[in-house]
């Protein structure tokens, strides 16, 4: 006998109902999401304040909808400024605003620090690609004076305006190359590449960027952030197929790393909530060698102005110009680039996607596994805490927070690390931060200090 | 500690309750309506993603999305159905970032008939099966995937992944084609 599709359809079908689902990661997956997931108001206290900010926000209604209809109807005088405590509205109070679950950053106007991204075309001409509010806070919201400090210490990507026509070679100020083949991005015009590079473990500890891959603890090589712009400021995504060869610099004891993708979770607004990121796996391994690694096709004319060259050559008949690194290049017909030693040096692998990028690998060393537990003297839900080791670059987030505890779980015994907690304590920022050795014994009585960004930059490096 | 804390939660609340705890932001309510709507939609995640760390990645986006948006949610009484069309919308996110779907086909493109064995089913798993299917090409995989187990139209296909209906077709086609082929070739092994 046989199945038609109709029989097949539901045969199939039937046999998806039969697997059980692996559960196995539950408890993971939701440990993940939670610390993501803003508490609200609290089981126990949540009716109480909805209520109350109901009525309250309904009193407010009802005292606009009166001035209103009295204002349309012209029964409204002017008020005697002495008497106008008795008629003003209710000011707006903590408990009457709306109760907000996801971050909203304040528009740039002019009682914000705002932050311009300018990028820098190849004929040094300055052009200011998008404003963006540095985050000053708002009195009594402890979740955005969180999000403020952490704007703050935010690196200022570099802009790079290039050329979708033709192929070009970036370079960072930290060392991180990518060749970007013409026709790369889904766009007429140019665009405008947003490079971060985030090497030393201070700055991923500023940036917030912490390095597991599903709760798999990683040692990373160094991580860049790089996203693309059109004209307007508007993210823009590379075309379907398209890759990147990206060169990172190289681990500093020769370890095998490979490529690791960030995953972030969204806010509404886009803008990602960067205590969560996770970082997935690929299976591309960073390679290493002397043969060439990077070609492109050339098709437009040469243009080059600077002093740094490298060597590129087409297939036949054989020729070498020189190139600047950094510039956009063109050939008169097509050609094929080819990587000098100065690349040759570098570590490689070619990616088919913008946003975090991590050059990693998984700690693996083998000795005893522990539960680090720290007390951090408070509700633990306006925190953030971190386990940074001392031999490599490594920073792991908690595995999951309870009441005034943050727990590491599954690290190794015995090796040095950092506590580093930044948290909002009666509305002001504190920080605290403490050497370790990894053991069973809870960390607790940690002394936190009133921080600014400022200062815990510079205790970042002093301690 | 976690989960004594979970089961006082899922016996203590009632459906109603949990709903109503989730649109206050109730991080207890949340677990437990993210804890019910994991065994089922888990599955679905993980037939997109291939392992279970980009389901989970799936499905906690997907779960954001519903507890961001569930005040706004008022069909009483089909919030897994609402909650599996928000998964769903994420799976498809997730494969279009990471797919790309060419034109394989006219418009005018039909389906037509793949008759298997009856007997190719009595050899197989459910896991061998799933498997099959995931060893398929990503686009074909997806398409066959959302056409035969969510139920998706070859209309509602071509709408999320920007493809034509003859090209969704063209893949369910291929689906069958090879999943026949894997199924006999199981057979004479």
């Amino acid at each position: 006998m046989n199945y038609d599709n109709n029989h097949t359809d539901k045969k199939l079908q039937e046999l998806e109902n039969q697997l059980l689902p692996d559960l196995s990661k539950m408890d993971e997956h939701w440990k993940q999401i939670s610390l993501v997931l803003e508490p609200g108001s609290g089981t126990a206290t949540a009716p109480k304040n909805f209520f109350k900010r109901r009525i309250l926000l309904a009193l407010a209604a009802v005292v606009i909808v009166t001035i209103v209809s009295l204002l349309v109807s012209g029964n409204l005088q002017p008020v005697d400024k002495r008497h106008s405590a008795e008629t003003s509205l209710p000011v707006a109070s903590r408990d009457t605003l709306p109760h907000k679950r996801s971050l909203t950053i304040p528009k740039p106007d002019s009682t914000h620090d705002v932050i311009l991204l300018k990028a820098r075309t190849t004929d040094g001409r300055d052009t200011v690609l998008k404003a963006i509010p540095a985050g000053k806070p708002a009195p009594g919201n402890q979740r955005l004076l969180l999000e403020g400090f952490y704007t703050r210490l935010q690196k200022k990507p570099e802009a790079f305006l290039i050329n979708n026509k033709r192929d070009t070679t970036i370079r960072g100020k930290e060392g991180t190359q990518l060749y970007i083949p013409a026709n790369s991005f889904d766009a007429k015009e140019d665009v405008t590449l947003l490079l971060t590079e985030v090497y030393s473990v201070n700055d991923m500890i500023t940036q917030k960027l912490t390095t597991t891959s599903g709760g798999r603890q990683l040692v990373s090589g160094g991580m860049i952030y790089v996203d693309a712009r059109d004209k307007k400021g508007d993210l823009i995504d590379l075309r379907d197929g398209a890759s990147l060869r990206l060169d990172m610099r190289p681990p500093e004891n020769g370890a095998a790393m490979e490529l690791f993708y960030g995953i972030d979770y969204y806010r509404d607004d886009q803008t990602p909530v960067m205590d969560s990121i996770n970082w997935q796996r690929t299976n591309q391994q960073f390679s290493t060698g002397n043969q060439p690694r990077a070609y492109a096709i050339i098709k437009n004319p040469v243009t080059f102005n600077r002093k740094d060259t490298m060597v590129w050559e087409d297939d036949s008949p054989r020729y070498t110009i020189k190139y600047p690194i950094g510039d956009t290049v063109a050939g008169k017909r097509d050609a094929y680039i080819k990587a000098d030693s100065v690349i040759n040096k570098r570590y490689g692998v070619d990616i088919n996607r913008l946003g975090w990028i991590n050059c990693d690998r998984f700690y693996n060393e083998p000795g005893p596994r522990t539960e680090l537990i720290v007390d951090l003297g408070g509700n633990a839900d306006y925190w953030n805490t971190f386990l940074v080791f001392e031999k490599y670059a490594s920073i792991m987030s908690p595995s999951s927070k309870t009441d005034n505890t943050a727990r590491f779980s599954n690290v190794k015994e015995g090796e040095p690390a950092k506590i580093i907690v930044i948290g909002v304590k009666k509305g002001k920022l504190v920080t605290a931060m403490q050497n370790v050795t990894i053991s069973r014994t809870p960390v607790t009585n940690l002394h936190f200090e009133e921080s600014s960004a400022a200062t815990f930059t510079k205790n970042l490096v002093n301690k | 500690m976690n989960t004594v804390l979970t089961q006082s939660v899922l016996l203590n609340n009632t459906p109603d309750k949990v709903l109503r705890g989730c649109r206050e932001g109730d991080l207890d309510c949340q677990e437990q309506l993210y804890r019910q709507c994991y065994p089922d939609m888990i599955k679905v995640c993980y037939r997109y993603a291939g392992d279970m760390d980009g389901a989970g990645i799936i499905f906690n986006n997907a779960m954001l999305r519903v507890f961001k948006s569930i005040k706004d949610y008022t069909d009483e009484g089909k919030l897994m159905a609402w909650v599996r069309a928000i998964v769903t919308n994420c799976c498809i996110d997730f494969v279009k970032k990471q797919t790309r779907f060419r034109e394989e086909a006219k418009e005018n493109m039909q389906e037509y008939e793949v008759s298997i064995a009856a007997e190719a089913f009595s050899h197989i798993s459910a896991k061998e099966i799933r498997e099959i299917i995931r060893l398929l090409p990503n686009a074909t995989a997806t398409v066959f995937n959302l056409f035969i187990y969510e139920g998706l139209t070859h209309k509602q296909i071509a709408e999320s992944l920007g493809i034509s209906e003859g090209t969704s077709k063209w893949h369910v086609n291929e689906g069958r084609k090879l999943l026949k082929a894997r199924l006999e070739n199981f057979i004479t092994h």
